[in-house]
């Protein structure tokens, strides 16, 4: 396989809103993003999928604290002043979101506003920015630019929207996409376009995209790598094919029993109460998990999984687990 | 966008024509009558005997033309509207349309002056204080602005007057210098009033634009503007205030109904011959077709802003361009249509602002 350069890099990143009363939504999270490749980002509400996107974008409320490393090729973004991190946004990395519809102005013609990101990057002329604008478009798959550029955001679609949305991210430079939650929003048809679409523009315009999203198979569809976060906590992490046939965390199996399925009952995950400081000593998951014994009262780290070099779970017992999902899944077959 | 045009000016005219009504009808609501004031008045000085008094208020009932059935009297004033008459005062016999020829510049300084110094400064304070919502400046800003909003006017005319004008001689206390004698000398004169009666729409309009701006800063939209890397002045001037300003439209033709009403105190503290004065003593004098006149012309102003706001905002928002029907749903939501039938009475009852108005501030 083609291994693509390796675009930005997530070193032990630590996010405290110290105004929500000392909330710790990331605790030491690390992961990379490569050209080419698509990592999914997989975990509840609160678990910080979120954060870790927006913390890569310099987004974060101020006042949020940020510590650790978020390195885009060679330049620290964390500590990035505002005015500088400006330029790297859009440029270098951008980010989509859920809404589709209410992404863009509603009071503003499209193509003004592709016109407004990209200028605000490449200050050429007018013909420059429309090409760049066009070719965009055209790696979207959105062919009648005339139309779309002349469209308010209200005459055209959901799809087409978060279509124009990416546009915009391509054209202003972008080689690295995060994309939260980018078609919970759509129609499950409109999904699969989204979806196609993605993948085609990774490869072609060798992208590094982050894909964050709580729907695991919706995740397994797409992409390369699989993170699967808990409580600020990246908890397994590995090639998705790998994590979802045969997961070694029993948050991941849990996860993955919530899928409903045609043939067997869907498994529910355990209410999670309220934001629960998570505590210091013990693994965070043990309220909820059937698996756990005598060691979980202390804290397990994320160490790799016995089968391969290249999984890693944060679990005392990931080995069983493993072992035990291997067998299910044999057994299914 | 002409059928819209076409449409909303319909509504204009209805609401007018509801307006003169209402104008009409609320006279009854005064006890006495002008031909009773009349003979009171020529009572004080003569020695009148009580059956000559009963025959002049006859003889005067006659001539104003009170003894016809109220619809012919209505009849005879609206066809005298449509034909640019408004009739004249049972005072001064002065034609109406003279007397208000002659007030209304000095009111229009007053309430255009007060609306552009609302604008100038409320809209950047608006948007500053919406930009810095999280940090202690804007917030006191706009705690300063809801203590602005709760000044009473009559209060703050009458301190500005005698601390600028009579303690520390920067204006005059009271006088008024019309734009003939020079604009200098005229702004002279008019710069205290402007800016007492500006404190509260200044305030309005702060309070306003910061709401909108603040919604449409959480926005997604803006949210993606960030995440493009747009610089934030364009951000802020180019992508949200054109979404936020809508609602600070809308409140304009508010904001001049609620002045109309300001003019009277601030005129009349600072002795300005303007509508206001005119309006008091024509009420006071139970004037009928001097107050009728006035008040009309009250409503065809705040009539015509509203209008203006409707097709700016059409203009601006292509979302009720396309659909004239959407127009209305907007007017409504910013509460706009709802005050516009009461405003020709709110101007006299000096109500400070509609409740629409107060509702959303709150």
């Amino acid at each position: 396989m083609h291994q693509g350069e390796t675009l930005l890099t997530v070193r032990d990143l630590r996010v405290e809103f110290p105004a929500r009363g000392g909330v710790t939504a990331l605790r030491g999270v690390s992961l990379a993003l490569q050209g080419g490749r698509t990592l999914g980002i997989a975990g509840e509400s609160g678990s910080g999928k979120t954060t870790a996107g927006l913390a890569a974008m310099g987004l974060l409320p101020p006042g949020t604290r940020v510590t650790g490393s978020i390195r885009l090729g060679e330049r620290e973004l964390v500590g990035l002043p505002e005015k500088e991190y400006r330029r790297v946004r859009g440029r270098q990395v951008a980010m989509i979101f859920q809404e589709t519809s209410t992404a863009l102005n509603p009071v503003l013609k499209v193509g003004d506003q592709l016109r407004m990101a990209t200028r605000a990057h490449f200050p050429g002329s007018k013909d420059d920015v429309r090409a760049r604008i066009v070719a965009a478009l055209e790696s979207v798959r959105l062919t009648d630019h005339t139309r779309v550029l002349r469209s308010y955001p209200h005459e055209l679609s959901g799809g087409m929207c978060q279509r124009i949305v990416i546009a915009m991210a391509l054209s202003c430079g972008s080689r690295v996409l995060l994309a939260d939650e980018p078609t919970t929003a759509l129609d499950v048809s409109v999904q699969e376009e989204i979806l196609a679409l993605l993948r085609t523009v990774v490869a072609e315009r060798q992208l590094a995209l982050m894909l964050i999203s709580h729907d695991l198979a919706f995740l397994a569809d797409l992409c390369d790598d699989l993170v699967v976060m808990y409580k600020g906590q990246i908890v397994e992490a590995g090639s998705a094919q790998s994590v979802i046939s045969s997961p070694a965390h029993p948050y991941t199996r849990a996860l993955l029993e919530c899928i409903p399925s045609l043939h067997s009952r869907r498994g529910t995950l355990p209410e999670l109460r309220e934001y629960e400081a998570p505590s210091a000593q013990g693994c965070g998951y043990r309220h909820r998990c059937p698996w756990r014994a005598d060691p979980c009262l202390e804290a397990p780290a994320l160490a790799a999984v016995a089968a391969s070099a290249e999984r890693s779970a944060r679990c005392w017992r990931s080995a069983e687990v493993l072992r035990q999902s291997v067998t299910e899944s044999e057994s299914v077959v | 966008m002409l059928t819209t045009i076409a449409k909303r000016l319909l509504t204009s005219v209805i609401t007018l024509l509801v307006c003169s009504v209402l104008i009409f009808g609320y006279r009854y609501l005064i006890p006495g009558g002008p031909a009773a004031d009349i003979t009171n008045l020529a009572e004080l000085g003569t020695s009148m005997t009580k059956a000559q008094a009963a025959r002049q208020v006859q003889a005067l009932s006659v001539r104003f033309g009170l003894k016809k059935p109220i619809y012919v009297q209505y009849w005879n004033w609206l066809d005298g509207v449509f034909h640019g008459h408004l009739g004249t005062s049972f005072f001064s016999q002065a034609p109406v349309t003279t007397v208000i020829g002659q007030r209304m510049a000095p009111s229009f300084e007053l309430i255009i002056g007060a609306l552009l110094v609302s604008l100038l400064v409320g809209v950047p304070l608006g948007m500053y204080t919406a930009i810095r919502r999280d940090r202690a400046i804007g917030r006191t800003l706009l705690a300063i602005s809801g203590l602005q909003i709760s000044v009473p006017d009559f209060w703050l005319a009458t301190i500005n007057a005698a601390v600028f004008g009579l303690a520390l001689h920067w204006f005059p206390a009271v006088g008024y210098q019309p734009l003939s004698a020079g604009l200098g000398p005229n702004l002279h004169t008019m710069i205290l009033p402007i800016l007492t009666l500006s404190i509260v729409p200044t305030a309005f309009v702060i309070r306003h634009l910061n709401n909108s701006m603040t919604q449409v800063l959480r926005s997604p939209y803006v949210r993606t503007c960030w995440a493009m890397g747009l610089p934030s002045r364009q951000v802020y001037f180019n992508c949200a205030l054109r979404n936020a300003v809508g609602p600070i439209i809308t409140l304009i033709p508010l904001l001049v109904a609620s002045l109309l009403g300001g003019t009277v105190l601030v005129e009349y503290i600072f002795n300005i011959p303007g509508l206001g004065t005119a309006i008091v003593t024509a009420v006071e004098n139970q004037d009928y077709p001097m107050t009728q006149g006035l008040v009309l012309l009250a409503g065809v102003i705040v009539a015509v802003f509203n209008l203006l706001a409707d097709l700016t905002i059409s203009v601006i928002d292509p979302r009720v361009r396309k659909g004239s029907a959407r127009i209305s749903d907007v007017g409504w939501r910013f509460g706009a249509r709802r005050a516009q039938p009461a405003i020709g009475l709110a101007a006299v009852a000096e109500v400070r602002e509609p409740a629409a108005v107060r509702e959303d501030v709150v």
